[in-house]
């Protein structure tokens, strides 16, 4: 029978993400997907899932979910916590789950958590993607967030892989105060000063946890920032808009800017900055772009590596 | 054909820009169109996007299949023999100008010291160039505004503009293709649709497509100015 995930509570902002919707930014369609694209990556792993099958983002405050037939689940993000049928169970491993199972997701650490159910979410491929769109209102589940009585369909079949934990080095862990890398915008010479002022001084993240961009504050940067043309945007970009506050553009970014950029944030940085909650203390290490190229070769081929799970009967 | 230098810029780890020129102009965005498609179409696999601006391409790469040296040698390769561009396509969209459909209407006329009658005269005499999509789904960034109806945006943005409103923002015109904030001036609404999600076809124009904008008949309500 067909696995039906039905919706208890649906948390603060939970929504079926993928790795994203790729070719499609020319007619203005976000990349979306998963804001920390590394969690989701290594909960599909633990349910011997392929890295690109749908899983909910959960922000803040996770939903509780009731499940109709056996499957395995698995949470990842920053020490969430997990209750299945009100007992505590460990996130960053496979969890079985049985007909009538409640899993919760009451808290966590970090900024976002994600689940991975065994098959993968089943909504329709939308332009390639199951990842939701909630500013164009289209993907995941009708282009919204999960609400009370939804049911998730899943894609199940493949037999219900063995259990695996994360090894130490996986499992995510990031303290008060983070350290991202970024490479500087060759563009903008005019932007020096900018950026001796961006890299000097810590930076908190700001209140809001938005899948668009991340918002810092600090002490405003005065150096020159005059609009520039709109153009397209990568996500890591750091943008300087008038404020002198820099955000920092995450998956869900718009196709567009006209801000200047002061550089981009390597890819770990960005899985990094989407975890960081408000308040969050960021410190910015200006390195070579070469060095992030590499960072960019290797984090994937990483996480794809099986031997990142310890395989092993629990 | 004139020669222009291209210069390519890495925008991070996985993108680059391919930069035609500085200032807006029709045929500085003609190049970017032609380059966007000649990179589309010649360099193909493990290019995940191609974006164009005013006067850049922007292009995303899977950083497994390509290190910025290679995929530089190969848009150049690519852009050596440009494909030419398909004729540009005129698109009329008919417009409700005023009324319910353009609140600001008013504001704009008396903004320009002109009659609302005039300023729809104007809008609708434009033939409008699609430089490029962006922002959100199917939303075309137009040139060829009259700067006579150049108005400042709003001061305060509104939180929900209806799909298909027609509006002025600084010497920009455009048509917002869904229910979104905005915080330009709203003079009319078209009732075709530019998005459609889930669409083979997701939206209505098209980098290089011309666009003129049609008073529907009848549905003019300039009365009270």
């Amino acid at each position: 029978m067909a696995q039906s995930v039905e919706v208890l509570d649906p948390g603060i902002l939970s929504t079926v993400q993928d790795l994203g919707r790729r070719g499609y930014q020319h007619l203005g369609f976000s990349v979306g997907g998963a804001s920390d694209p590394r969690a989701l990556i290594l909960a599909n792993h633990l349910v011997g899932n392929p890295v690109s099958s749908a899983g909910v983002e959960m922000t803040a405050r996770g939903p509780c979910l009731r499940f109709s037939e056996v499957t395995a689940v698995a949470v990842v993000g920053i020490d969430p916590v997990v209750l299945l049928d009100g007992v505590a169970a460990d996130s960053a491993k496979t969890l079985l789950v049985g007909p009538g199972s409640e899993l919760a997701i009451p808290s966590m650490a970090g900024a976002r958590s994600y689940l991975a159910i065994h098959g993968g979410i089943d909504v329709p491929l939308v332009m390639g993607s199951r990842s939701t769109d909630l500013l164009a209102g289209f993907g995941g589940l009708d282009g919204r967030r999960l609400e009370r009585g939804d049911r998730l369909p899943t894609l199940g079949g493949a037999a219900i892989p063995r259990r695996r934990r994360l090894t130490p080095q996986f499992e995510l862990r990031q303290g008060d105060r983070v350290r991202v890398r970024f490479c500087a915008d060759p563009r903008y010479p005019q932007l020096q000063g900018a950026l001796a002022e961006f890299i000097a001084q810590g930076w908190e993240v700001g209140p809001e946890l938005d899948r668009v961009g991340l918002r810092l504050v600090g002490k405003e940067i005065l150096g020159s920032r005059d609009q520039v043309l709109s153009e397209g945007q990568p996500a890591g970009a750091i943008q300087l808009p008038g404020s002198g506050l820099p955000i920092v553009l995450l998956s869900a970014r718009h196709t567009v800017g006209g801000y200047p950029k002061l550089g981009v944030v390597g890819p770990m940085g960005i899985c990094t900055l989407a975890q960081a909650t408000p308040g969050t203390e960021v410190a910015f290490e200006l390195v070579e772009s070469d060095q992030l190229a590499t960072e960019a070769r290797g984090w994937l081929p990483a996480l794809e590596r099986p031997e990142v799970c310890t395989a092993r009967v629990l | 054909m004139e020669d222009r230098v291209i210069r390519i810029h890495r925008a991070g780890p996985c993108a680059l820009y391919v930069q035609v020129g500085e200032e807006i102009s029709e045929a500085v965005n003609d190049e970017v169109l032609r380059l966007s498609s000649a990179i589309r179409h010649g360099v193909g696999q493990g290019v995940t996007d191609v974006v164009p601006g005013y006067t850049d391409v922007y292009v995303e790469f899977d950083p497994l299949v390509w290190s910025l040296s290679s995929l530089q040698d190969a848009i150049l390769k690519a852009t050596v023999r440009f494909e030419p561009r398909s004729r540009p396509r005129l698109i009329r969209l008919p417009v409700r100008y005023g009324g319910e459909f353009g609140p600001d209407l008013p504001d704009v006329a008396s903004l320009a010291g002109l009659s609302q009658q005039e300023v729809v005269d104007i809008h609708t005499a434009g033939l409008y160039r699609v430089y490029f999509l962006g922002f959100t789904p199917g939303f075309a960034f137009l040139g060829g505004m009259d700067a006579r109806i150049a108005t400042p945006r709003l001061a305060r943005p509104r939180l929900r503009v209806p799909g298909g409103s027609v509006g002025i923002g600084g010497e920009q015109t455009g048509v917002y293709p869904m229910d979104s904030p905005g915080g330009w001036r709203i003079i009319g609404r078209t009732r075709i649709r530019l998005y459609r999600a889930g669409n083979p076809d997701p939206v209505l124009l098209r980098p290089g497509d011309l666009v003129r904008f049609v008073p529907e008949a009848g549905a003019v309500d300039v009365g009270g100015a």
